[in-house]
């Protein structure tokens, strides 16, 4: 008799779901597994046999054939011990058939029966919910993930022996002893998304800074700080998250994905509510980055989406995995192509460069600086040009002195940056409400002539800035983008002089990056 | 044209005589050429056995030395001096002129140190020997403060005649003659290579307008590449060339230090522009004046030093008295200029007194950034305003940014 038992599996971000189907017949005894598995999903044979015996049911001495279908997808990771071992029950009679239908078994076995974590089960759950299965049996530790999509009952289980009871239930009884699992997201989102331990008021003086973090994060610009070490770069750059709008549950759900194929959601956790934010160390390779192996798993970048990513010395990293970023900052995904398939990952996140005025660091502070200028120059030119034309606002600071560092002044809060955040954010969805581009940053020399209009006075001054600045007309689009957020972060619907100056204030000084 | 002299000090010097040899058998034998025919040994004995004053100018000589370098220029003497004469014409044939110890256009100045070069190369003239010259010399990397007192001592000097000589490098020492040529003064480069190479590129500009009323000098043959080494020995002409030394700004153990060791050594006064003692630019030139040397607080107390102290020239004694006059009179302008801009009641009275003015006196003495500029301000006004007011001056050329600091523009 040959039983089937549903499951899933991640290829990529996709999810399919797989049937196992199991044959045990009379003929030579034996054990033999089909399906394109790779080696972890091979083991689950050992694990099946050994957990089923400690459990009561000793395998009989028969020809038992599994077979993960559809035969032509690559199975990984762990998650098929519990659908195998629910399979050969089915076939050897113990579980009845009509019981499994229209549930997705997902879970790794112990020796003993007790039913371990796996990766990747949110995407499986979200297919399966699409494709209008009715419950999924899961490690109890995998439960509140899953739960958090809701519209499909999650049932948490300890131990293979739990699973089995389950199945032998009628409908009412499950339901008392083993209730679905649920997540209130509502709560869940309101408790933990702004859980930071740092604030925006933690950072003294830094005024510029603080300000050009709150217009990148209003109109969604790209940033490079540029600073001698220790004036508070990377403690601004980390703050970033708490000021950007929260996480919807649609793109929560969609970061959450990309964790859980990764692996990064733990046992017991639910969705990722906070947006990401990340900071790869300067020795990073290409395939970290963008992300690699045979089946690749998401890199840095798509760990990254909906949030921020920090590059720290920016200057040291290799150029040719910078370059890797023109794709993801122009479609905001990245596409990787392997032998068995081609994967696209999301990587929608705002870019964030930090890197020394000099080698020394401490330019122009001739006290300590003895750079010369050619050195400044070399230094800065090791940054990558394709980069450099997508990065809108470039902020210089210094460190701060002993006076500001000992008397707090009152700092603004990143609670109170955020709302005028959100304000900015407000305006920008409205006028975009019927474009593709979503933010400032993404207006096209089109939106930019319908959108930025100036005024005759103000376009003179704008004018004779850019002769003296020597800027180009990519610098005169960026000015006028960032000058477009300003303006909304006033309120105002016709950006003015200040804004203009604000925006030029923020402009990558030509002189150093040719 | 080509004199025998010429190319016999050529060859000496192709044969590698040492500078500070050279200038004493000069001495002794009256030519280059006679320097071959001269018995130096017989003369060290007389004057040994005679007790005369003269012998320390022997006695450093390595004869064994010399003797070498003459038995190779009389071995080999008509090819010598076949190279020699084609070196001078590819010389001429490109404008480039040149003097030696004897001939009578060398700089006297230079006669008077202990290791004057054996020739001279140069572009356009060499200093006049009737006028004064100062040497302004300095770090490369210069703060604007130093950029703004070399360019205000080198102009104001060089209008009242003085030459000024220097490097030609970046910072201190290209601003001073930079400033020097755009008052139209005479002003001297001094390098470190041939006068026909340009360095630093920096300066290129220059390196032609120099010309018009000054000149380009080096102790190395035309086509010499810089190189680290040779810069010691360039400093020596710098002083050498000069009546005293202006040092605006140096860190300790610099470069310019050099260049003001030797400026003692052979005897010129030192002069340096006092600075903040938290300044690490500034660490050089407060040392050098604890030390002793010559406090420059205006380009007037240098100038009236410089003509008090060269009183073996005395084409200038006549003047002194007339310039007195002259200076009572600026230096009475100048405190009057002080005096306004001190005084409270004028600040605060000005209604007018906008951000900007307030702005461009923050950074009148240091550069600031936006911060500190914000911060100075204590709140009286919005931070936009700021940036607005910077970007403004910025535009309208009268501060300008470098790195995350603002800083006046000098010429302004």
């Amino acid at each position: 008799m040959v039983s089937y038992v549903y499951s899933g599996t991640v290829c990529g971000l996709d999810s399919f779901i797989i049937c196992v189907e199991t044959d045990a017949s009379s003929g030579l005894p034996g054990f033999e597994m089909v399906g394109m598995l790779n080696s972890e999903v091979k083991e689950a044979k050992e694990r099946v046999k050994v957990a089923l015996k400690n459990n009561g049911y000793p395998i009989p001495a028969l020809k038992i054939t599994v077979n993960l279908s559809p035969a032509n997808i690559r199975k990984n990771g762990t998650k098929f011990d519990l659908p195998i071992a629910v399979s050969l029950l089915t076939a050897m009679g113990v579980v009845e058939q009509d019981k499994v239908n229209n549930i997705l078994f997902l879970g790794e076995l112990g020796l003993d029966g007790e039913l371990r974590f796996v990766n990747g089960v949110l995407p499986i759950a979200i297919k399966a919910k699409e494709l209008g299965y009715k419950k999924i049996i899961l490690p109890k530790s995998n439960a509140k993930e899953a739960a958090a999509i809701g519209g499909i009952d999650i049932i948490g289980m300890d131990s293979l022996l739990d699973a089995l009871r389950y199945l032998t239930l009628d409908e009412k009884e499950q339901n008392v002893d083993y209730p679905p699992e649920k997540v209130n997201t509502d709560e869940l989102f309101a408790k933990n998304q702004y859980d930071y331990n740092v604030d925006f008021a933690d950072i003294n003086g830094q005024k510029e800074l603080k300000r050009a973090c709150l217009i990148a994060a209003a109109g969604f610009h790209h940033m490079l700080i540029v600073g001698p070490p220790g004036c508070g770069k990377t403690m601004a750059a980390k703050r970033i998250p708490t000021i950007l709008p929260p996480l919807s549950y649609e793109e929560s759900l969609e970061v959450s994905k990309i964790y859980s194929v990764s692996g990064f959601i733990k046992e017991f956790d639910s969705l990722v509510v906070k947006r990401p934010f990340n900071s790869p160390h300067h020795t990073i390779t290409e395939n970290a980055l963008s992300g690699g192996g045979n089946i690749p798993k998401p890199g840095v970048i798509s760990l990254s989406h909906r949030g921020v990513l920090f590059l720290d010395e920016a200057v040291h990293f290799d150029r040719r995995v910078l370059e890797i970023l023109r794709q993801p900052l122009e479609d905001r995904k990245i596409t990787i192509n392997r032998n068995n398939g081609t994967y696209e990952y999301p990587s929608d996140f705002m870019l964030i460069c930090a890197i020394n005025p000099c080698p020394c660091g401490f330019f122009p502070d001739r006290n300590k600086c003895r750079c010369t200028d050619s050195q400044i120059k070399n230094y800065l030119s090791k940054m990558s040009g394709p980069i450099l034309d997508r990065i809108d606002i470039c902020v210089q600071t210094e460190a701060i002195d002993y006076d500001n560092l000992k008397y707090k002044n009152d700092s603004e809060s990143s609670e109170s940056m955020r709302e005028k955040i959100m304000k900015a954010r407000a305006i920008q969805e409205e006028r975009f409400k019927f474009s593709r581009t979503r933010f400032n940053s993404e207006m096209d020399v089109n939106e930019i002539e319908e959108y930025c209009r100036l005024d005759k006075k103000d376009e003179v001054f704008l004018e004779k800035a850019f002769r003296m600045m020597d800027l180009s007309a990519r610098a005169y689009h960026k000015t006028l983008r960032v000058a477009r957020t300003l303006a909304d972060l006033d309120g105002c619907e016709r950006i003015g002089k200040t804004h203009l100056s604000e925006a030029l204030n923020y402009r990558i000084n030509n002189d150093f990056f040719i | 044209m080509i004199t025998n002299e010429d190319i016999y000090a050529y060859i000496f010097k192709h044969q590698g005589l040492g500078e500070r040899s050279a200038i004493k058998l000069c001495r002794i034998a009256g030519s280059f050429e006679n320097i071959i025919n001269t018995d130096f040994e017989t003369i060290l004995l007389d004057r040994l056995l005679g007790g005369g004053q003269d012998d320390a100018d022997l006695e450093h000589v390595n004869l064994n030395r010399l003797k070498i370098i003459i038995d190779k220029i009389i071995k080999d003497e008509d090819r010598l001096i076949d190279e020699a004469r084609i070196f001078f014409s590819n010389l001429l044939a490109r404008k480039i002129e040149w003097t030696h110890l004897t001939a009578s256009d060398y700089p006297k100045r230079l006669l008077n140190i202990p290791d004057p070069p054996l020739m001279l190369f140069y572009k356009g003239r060499l200093p006049k020997e009737n006028e004064l010259s100062l040497a302004i010399v300095g770090a490369r990397e210069c703060s604007s403060y130093g950029e703004k007192v070399a360019g205000m001592f080198s102009k104001e000097l060089s209008v009242e005649g003085v030459q000024i000589i220097s490097g030609m490098a970046r910072g201190i020492d290209g601003i001073a003659q930079r400033s020097a040529v755009d008052v139209s003064g005479s002003t001297f480069g001094v390098l470190g290579c041939g006068v026909d190479v340009v360095y630093p590129k920096e300066n290129a500009d220059i390196f032609e307008t120099i010309l018009d009323k000054g000149g380009l000098i080096s102790e190395f043959e035309p086509g010499t590449q810089p190189l680290r080494r040779f810069f010691p020995s360039r400093n020596r002409v710098i002083s050498g060339l000069s009546d005293a030394v202006l040092v605006v700004e140096a860190r300790k153990r610099s470069g310019t230090y050099i260049t003001v060791t030797q400026a003692l050594e052979q005897g010129r006064e030192v002069y340096a522009v006092p600075g903040r003692i938290t300044d690490a630019l500034s660490d050089g030139c407060n040392n050098l004046i604890a030390s002793g040397a010559g406090i420059a607080v205006s380009p007037e107390d240098v100038l009236r030093e410089l003509r008090n102290t060269s009183v073996f020239r005395p084409i200038y004694d006549s003047y002194r008295s007339e310039c007195r006059e002259y200076y009572e009179e600026i230096s009475q302008m100048i405190d009057d200029c002080d005096y306004e801009e001190t005084d409270p009641d004028e600040t605060e009275n000005k209604e007018e007194n906008s951000v900007k003015d307030l702005i461009l006196s923050f950074i009148k003495q240091n550069d600031l950034s936006a911060d500190a500029i914000y911060s100075r301000l204590e709140g009286r006004y919005d931070f936009e305003v700021v940036l607005l007011s910077l970007i403004e001056l910025e535009t309208e050329k009268r501060i300008r940014k470098t790195g995350c600091r603002y800083g006046i523009v000098q010429n302004h």
